[in-house]
């Protein structure tokens, strides 16, 4: 197995995007070609705690530029001989195989990725993953009748957007915006504090239904002072229109 | 160990209260199985054989659905 995989479906498909450019954690298994102490290695992983520097490994889909990434976190979790074992929470687009490289020549003596498992993605870790087998069962009984199981291992979409901040809307606003409208500061009932502009945002029913995921165009402090304009654009819309339209 | 959003405490504030038509849309969790099938996200354990590109297919087979996307590849382990 190699962890977290969240895959989404039918209408919720495009919600992945936003997933790609959320934070991951990693553990890795990382195999350092010649002895050193450990010591040694402590301090060799001190140096990639924060921004990096990383260029994409050839097997890479990136144009291969030096980057800047950021490393939240980088722990070891277990030391045997010339065996390393971390954890890593870093920004989206890290390469972990090179972190291991880089490591390798950080220490002078060479080192590679033995095994990654993903145990973060975003909103989604490995405490409440699921196999295959689990949702083959779970169809199989909702078939039979039985809808206990399929709840459980089949989340609503809104979950991929929990790492967002939120906007709420009025009924009125949901129609416009299922059918292409900019979100206009009216329509705004409540959302969350320190928004800047241009961050990404979920934008929420107020049945906590996910209507479209945007960029804004103010922060929380402008729309709750302003009385018009536009608050979120570049809208990307999954609610299907005249779900709140004329009854 | 946290990533930065989940450090981050985000507070709700009111710009304006207002009630929700009970008539339209459906609070998340309760939807039928149907729309929660169509508006679903699974966080599967992936297999180490097949492909992110695979299990994405054998997903859409089990579910019965027409599409599903995965959230990128894993780096490629040997």
């Amino acid at each position: 197995m190699t962890g977290v995989l969240p895959i989404a479906l039918d209408k919720a498909t495009r919600i992945v995007q936003v997933l790609l450019s959320a934070g991951k954690e990693y553990v890795c298994l990382m195999h350092v070609h010649k002895e050193v102490t450990a010591n040694e290695i402590k301090t060799a992983f001190e140096k990639f705690k924060g921004k990096i520097k990383q260029i994409p490994p050839k097997k890479s889909a990136v144009k291969r530029q030096e980057r800047d990434r950021e490393v939240y976190y980088i722990e070891i979790i277990e030391m045997d001989g010339q065996d390393v074992l971390f954890r890593i929470g870093c920004q989206a687009g890290t390469y972990i195989r090179k972190i291991c490289h880089d490591l390798g020549r950080e220490l002078e003596v060479g080192a590679h990725m033995q095994q990654l498992i993903r145990t973060k993605a975003g909103p989604f870790s490995d405490k409440n993953m699921i196999s295959l087998h689990d949702l083959k069962d779970a169809y199989e009984f909702y078939k039979g009748g039985k809808e206990e199981e399929i709840r459980k291992v089949i989340k609503p979409f809104e979950n991929a957007v929990e790492h967002l901040p939120k906007i709420w809307v009025f009924d009125g606003a949901v129609d416009p915006l299922c059918h292409g409208s900019d979100l206009y500061v009216p329509g705004v009932s409540k959302l969350n504090n320190n928004i800047n502009k241009d961050d990404p945002v979920a934008v929420l029913t107020l049945k906590n239904e996910l209507i479209s995921v945007g960029r804004t165009e103010m922060t929380t402090e402008e729309i709750l002072k302003n009385q018009k304009g536009i608050a979120v654009n570049r809208n990307k819309v999954f609610m299907e229109r005249g779900t709140y339209g004329k009854k | 160990m946290e990533l930065p959003f989940e450090k981050t405490k985000r507070e709700v504030l009111v710009k304006k209260e207002a009630e929700t038509d009970a008539g339209f849309g459906r609070e998340p969790n309760s939807r039928t199985v149907e729309q929660l099938i169509q508006y679903g996200i699974v966080n599967l354990n992936k297999p180490s054989g097949p492909t992110s590109h695979q299990v994405t297919d054998y997903v859409k087979k089990i579910l019965n659905v027409n599409k599903a996307g995965h959230s990128g590849t894993l780096a490629l382990v040997n």
